[in-house]
C-alpha cells in the first residue's frame, strides 16, 4: 500500500525545508558583503507599505486627504513604496552580478523577476487609487496602453471600485506568495557561492 | 502632518534637459543614490562576524 | 574544474567556511531602519496630494472649451465618441499587424456620449422651459437631423478657433441651448456627480466623468503644466517635486523616441501604445528569463564586479580570477 500523502508531504518538508534552514544560525563565510543585506530591506519595506496599507484601509479613502494623522500615514505609505523599488533594483543588481542563477537557483532568479513585475504592477493600481489630480491624469493615460491590447476591456483603470479592490485585495496577495515562494527558495537552495570559488579553492570547514 | 519642507516638495519640480532626454532633479537624485549605494555596498568591507562555535547547531554533526 | 562540475559545486550544500549569524535579529534591525527612515521622510516632506480636477473647475477657468467639447459629445466627434472598443464601435482601435486586439476584445464598457455625457445628466436637473425644450427637441428630432444639427455647430465653432461668442450664426437647432445647459449645470457644480450617479445609487466606476473630462483641454494642460504628458517622459514623473516613479524609465523611453512620437507613421507610430505594450511584455520575459541567455547570462564573469563583493573570501581563500568565462 502507497504511503500516506501526508507523511510524503511531511518528509518532503523536512528534507527540503527543515527548521534550520528556515531559521538558521550561521551561514556561509563569503556572505560578507553589504550587497547581502538588500533582500531583507526590500521585505521590510515591503512590510511598512502593508502596515500603513492596513491603517489607510481601515479608515478608508477620504481619511488620508483631510486629517493630518491621516496624511502622515498616506506619506508613510508613499515613502516605504519609493523605499521598496529602490532596495528591490539595487537587490536585483547585486543579484545579477553575483549570477545569483547558478546551482540550479533559476527559479529563484524567475520568481525574483515575477515579484518585481508584480509590484510594479501592484503600485500602478495603488497610484490610481489615491483619488487626487494624478489618479485622474494617470487613469486616463494609461487606459490607451491598456485598451489598444484588448486588456482594458477587463481592466479598467478608470473604474476606481475594481482598481481598489485589485489594489487592496487582490494583487497583495498574488504578490505576497510570490514573495514567499521566493524566500523559501532562498532558504531551500542557500546563498550561491561565489563565482570563482570551486572545490578545488574552497577550505573544507574544520 | 504634512511636512515642515512640504511647501518647498509641493512647487513644480526643475527638469534638465538635453535633447529628446529630460528629467526632473528629483528623480536624478534617486538614481544616481542608488548608483552610489550600489557602489558603496560593494566596496565597504562589512564587518567580521562571530566565527562559527562548532557544535553550536545541528548541521555540525555530520 | 569543468563547467559542468562548478554548477554541481554551486548547487550543492555548502561544506566551506561559515559564521555565525542571527537571522531574526537582522530583520528586526532592518524593519526598524526602514520604518525610521520613512517616519523621517514623512514628517520631513510629507507626499504628494494636488486636488483633483472637476468640472465646475473647467466649466468656471475655461467655459468656452468646455462649450465646445459638449457640441463635440453631441456631434460625436469628441476623443471618446471616435475612441472604439471598449466604449463604442466608431473606430477601429489600434493593432498590431494582423492583430487587431483591441477591436476583438469588444465593447465591454459602452458609452454613448450624446446621452452619457449631455442628455441624461440634463435630464436629471429640473431643466428650466428653454432646456426642457431643447431636450425635447432633440429627442423628438431623427438621428440624422441630430447629427447635421451638432456637425455643422461643431464645424462653425472649429471655424472660429474655439471662441463661442464668434460663431457665426447658423441651423444648429436645440444644440447652442443644449450646450449651455451643461455648462451651467457645470459651473454650478452639479455635472461631476450627475455623469456618476447614473444608473444607480451606488457607483464606484468613474469611468465617464474621466473620459469626458479628457476630451477636453482642461486636464490635458494641467498634465502639460505638471510635466506628466508621456512624450516628455511623464510617466516617470510626480506632481510637485516628489520623487516619481523612476522603475518605468525603460516604458517612458520608448515613447520619445521615432517611430513611436511620430503618431501618423504607419504601421508603428500610430500603433504606439499597442507596440509598446507588446516590447514591454516581451522585455519583462526578458528580465524572467536572463538565466538562459547567452552573453547575458556570462556578463557577470566577463565584468567582474563579483570581485568587489566577494572580495574577503577571495583574499582569505588566496582565490584568484577564474579564467572560465
Amino acid at each position: 500500500m502507497s504511503e500516506m500523502w501526508t507523511a510524503q508531504l511531511r518528509k518532503k518538508w523536512q528534507k527540503n525545508l527543515p527548521i534550520e534552514k528556515l531559521l538558521p544560525d550561521n551561514q556561509p563565510a563569503y556572505v560578507a558583503s553589504w550587497i547581502y543585506v538588500f533582500g531583507v530591506l526590500t521585505l521590510s519595506a515591503l512590510a511598512i507599505i502593508i502596515a500603513s496599507g492596513i491603517v489607510l484601509a481601515f479608515e478608508g479613502p477620504a481619511w488620508y486627504h483631510y486629517s493630518s494623522v491621516g496624511k502622515f500615514v498616506n506619506s508613510t505609505h508613499f515613502w516605504s513604496v519609493q523605499l521598496f523599488f529602490v532596495f528591490m533594483v539595487i537587490h536585483l543588481w547585486g543579484k545579477f552580478w553575483m549570477a545569483a542563477w547558478r546551482g540550479n537557483r533559476m527559479a529563484t532568479w524567475m520568481t525574483g523577476a515575477v515579484a518585481f513585475v508584480a509590484s510594479i504592477a501592484t503600485a500602478f493600481t495603488g497610484y490610481l487609487v489615491q483619488t487626487n489630480f494624478d489618479s485622474q491624469w494617470i487613469s486616463f493615460e494609461a487606459k490607451d496602453g491598456f485598451n489598444s491590447v484588448g486588456v482594458g476591456a477587463w481592466f479598467t483603470v478608470t473604474n476606481l471600485g475594481q482598481m481598489l479592490l485589485l489594489h487592496v485585495a487582490f494583487l497583495p496577495l498574488i504578490l505576497g506568495v510570490i514573495t514567499v515562494v521566493h524566500v523559501l527558495m532562498v532558504r531551500k537552495r542557500g546563498v550561491v557561492p561565489p563565482i570563482d570559488a570551486d572545490a578545488t579553492n574552497t577550505e573544507v570547514r574544520s | 502632518m504634512t511636512g515642515w519642507i512640504a511647501d518647498f516638495m509641493n512647487h513644480p519640480a526643475t527638469y534638465l534637459k538635453s535633447g529628446w532626454v529630460q528629467i526632473s532633479v528629483t528623480n536624478l537624485i534617486v538614481i544616481s543614490l542608488m548608483l552610489i549605494i550600489f557602489a558603496l555596498a560593494i566596496v565597504i568591507p562589512f564587518p567580521h562576524g562571530k566565527k562559527r562555535v562548532p557544535g553550536s547547531t545541528k548541521e555540525t554533526r555530520k | 574544474m569543468s563547467k559542468a562540475e562548478k554548477e554541481i559545486f554551486d548547487a550543492a550544500p555548502w561544506h566551506g567556511k561559515t559564521k555565525q549569524y542571527d537571522f531574526i535579529k537582522e530583520g528586526v534591525i532592518a524593519v526598524v531602519v526602514v520604518a525610521l527612515i520613512v517616519t523621517f521622510f514623512s514628517f520631513l516632506m510629507g507626499s504628494p496630494d494636488d486636488k483633483p480636477l472637476t468640472f465646475k473647475g473647467w466649466a468656471v477657468s475655461n467655459s468656452d472649451n468646455f462649450y465646445a467639447t459638449t457640441v463635440q459629445e453631441l456631434a460625436g466627434t469628441s476623443g471618446t465618441a471616435t475612441y472604439g472598443a471598449p466604449y463604442n464601435k466608431n473606430g477601429q482601435g489600434l493593432n498590431i499587424g494582423p492583430l487587431w486586439l483591441q477591436r476583438w476584445a469588444g465593447v465591454t464598457r459602452p458609452i454613448d456620449t450624446v446621452n452619457d455625457f449631455v442628455i441624461a445628466p440634463l435630464s436629471t436637473q429640473v431643466m428650466s422651459t428653454d432646456i426642457a425644450n431643447a431636450v425635447s427637441t432633440w429627442n423628438a428630432a431623427p438621428v440624422s437631423q441630430q447629427k447635421t444639427w451638432a456637425t455643422s455647430y461643431d464645424d462653425a465653432i472649429t471655424k472660429a478657433e474655439g471662441k463661442i461668442s464668434a460663431v457665426a450664426t447658423g441651423a444648429y437647432g436645440p444644440v447652442p441651448a443644449l450646450a449651455q445647459g451643461l455648462t451651467d449645470m457645470a459651473k454650478a457644480g452639479a455635472l461631476d456627480a450627475a455623469l456618476l450617479s447614473q444608473g444607480g445609487f451606488f457607483q464606484t466606476d468613474n469611468t465617464k466623468q474621466i473620459l469626458f473630462f479628457g476630451d477636453g483641454s482642461y486636464l490635458d494642460d494641467a498634465g502639460t503644466a505638471a510635466n506628466l504628458q508621456g512624450g516628455t517622459w511623464g510617466m516617470m514623473n510626480e506632481t510637485g517635486r516628489y520623487p516619481g516613479q523612476a522603475w518605468l524609465w525603460l516604458y517612458s523611453f520608448w515613447y520619445q523616441i521615432p517611430p513611436f512620437t511620430n503618431e501618423n507613421s504607419k504601421p508603428i507610430g500610430a500603433n504606439a501604445d499597442a507596440y509598446i505594450m507588446a516590447i514591454m511584455g516581451v522585455m519583462s520575459l526578458g528580465l524572467i528569463l536572463i538565466p538562459i541567455f547567452p552573453g547575458i547570462k556570462t556578463l557577470p564573469m566577463r565584468i567582474p564586479i563579483h570581485r568587489g563583493i566577494w572580495s574577503e573570501y577571495y583574499k582569505s581563500q588566496g582565490i584568484k580570477r577564474s579564467k572560465r568565462r
